[in-house]
């Protein structure tokens, strides 16, 4: 997008950090956390780690069509506590958001819960220091923290997802604070995720993914199927999206010894997504007869009379991640749009 | 005091090439986009016959949009060919 936008506004606040805060929060630019204050300084720092000039816009954000240009994207990942470097994944993250299947108007105005989901893949998540591993969809990490904070200040100042305004959704959830991880590569016995979309081992990309929430499951288990059973259980439930649309990237997070103990009995990816996929479906006559007013009966995938939690096999993610103990597989339910995948610095 | 830069991003500009306004429904073709929630194919229904039988439209056109995003590029040119006005959505 070549269009050039406008510098930002400068703005006069108090020298104190407290009241920087006090300001910034009372004119709804913040998430409810503290925020680092986007100085002249700062916000060049974080521009430098680009090519691209401040005017350059890198998308129009929904519902608001906000332009994100690169001083936008800049001021609001130095609020999040981005360091420079983090920010062209901040940038290849807010193109990926913009591609026509992530929907993002939807995901922004939704009353569903969901918030895109951040995966990391590539050399990046060693040189940014990004938790792949132990507690990674949690706190303690910052460029985890950072990054996904940054997506969540920019859908709301520049995208005008204010919640209860622009982002309509019911509960919210914690992932709208942050949502990022790497995959851990190094410790996976298959392919990588960005890998299997075609890129080579030695690129860095992000994927966004609308995901609802994290579900774990303690499948404390020795055999493949037995915690297969245990994540279609979590799966079969019918209050997420991607079966009312029969669409979307259902995710399923393995642990590094689940994936081993997966890989060791033969069992790779796909076979996983099929035996999972078949798993998940759910019998029509199981599910309520009264259709619901937010149905879209005639969207829903379904096979033999039974509806698919979503398109097809192939579109649920398998990633490896987290801590080394063979329990608590992960899996995140999908808004029912498709993931989008960018290479970061181009 | 201290200067810090606007995290607030704005819209374009307004090109100033909006349609003109219809002044009235009576004789016109509508249509209506429509996702096929439940809810909004009640809508949907319910508009047409108000359409027709109050503001007396000549025709009222439906068109499919995907659940998952904007109306495709051939349904926009569509609807902008063939109707003189659409409702192009509602909330939930």
């Amino acid at each position: 997008m070549s269009q050039a936008g406008h510098r930002a506004r400068v703005i006069s606040v108090p020298e104190d950090i407290e009241e920087i805060f006090d300001f910034m929060y009372g004119r709804g630019m913040t998430d409810g956390l503290p925020v680092i204050p986007p100085t002249g300084e700062r916000v060049e720092r974080m521009m430098d780690a680009v090519s691209s000039p401040p005017e350059h816009v890198v998308a129009e954000l929904p519902p608001r069509g906000g332009l994100a240009t690169i001083e936008k994207l800049a001021i609001n990942s130095v609020m999040a506590g981005c360091r420079p470097e983090y920010f062209p994944v901040v940038i290849a993250a807010v193109e990926a958001m913009t591609q026509p299947q992530f929907n993002l108007i939807g995901v922004q105005t939704t009353t569903n819960p969901v918030a895109p989901f951040l995966l990391l893949n590539g050399p990046v998540r060693r040189s940014l220091d990004v938790n792949c591993g132990a507690g990674a969809l949690g706190p303690g990490r910052r460029a985890n923290a950072t990054i996904g904070r940054a997506l969540r200040l920019i859908l709301i100042n520049i995208g005008g997802g204010v919640p209860g305004e622009g982002d309509k959704s019911i509960l919210g959830s914690p992932g709208k604070y942050t949502f990022c991880l790497g995959e851990l590569e190094e410790e996976s016995p298959w392919e990588p995720f960005h890998v299997e979309h075609g890129f080579a081992p030695d690129e860095s990309t992000v994927t966004v993914i609308s995901s609802q929430g994290t579900q774990s499951c303690a499948a404390s288990f020795l055999q493949p199927v037995s915690i297969l059973m245990m994540l279609s259980d979590a799966m079969r439930a019918y209050g997420a999206n991607s079966y009312t649309k029969g669409n979307g990237n259902p995710v399923v997070i393995l642990p590094p010894a689940h994936a081993r103990l997966f890989a060791g009995a033969g069992w790779n990816k796909r076979r996983i997504k099929a035996w999972l996929f078949e798993h998940t479906m759910i019998p029509r006559s199981e599910m309520p007869a009264e259709p619901r007013l937010l149905d879209t009966t005639s969207r829903q995938r379904i096979e033999n009379g039974k509806v698919c939690i979503c398109a097809k096999a192939d579109d649920i993610v398998v990633i490896v991640a987290g801590g080394s103990e063979l329990n608590h597989a992960g899996f995140l339910a999908s808004f029912g749009n498709d993931l989008a995948i960018r290479r970061i610095g181009d | 005091m201290l200067t810090i830069l606007d995290p607030v991003g704005s819209p374009r500009e307004a090109s100033g090439t909006s349609v003109p306004i219809v002044p009235t429904l009576e004789g016109r073709t509508v249509g209506i986009l429509t996702n096929h929630w439940k809810s909004m194919d009640r809508m949907a229904a319910h508009m047409a016959a108000q359409l027709k039988e109050v503001y007396r439209a000549a025709a009222v056109t439906v068109y499919d949009i995907p659940i998952n995003g904007a109306m495709t590029p051939e349904v926009r040119q569509r609807v902008i060919d063939e109707c003189d006005a659409a409702i192009v959505g509602l909330a939930n």
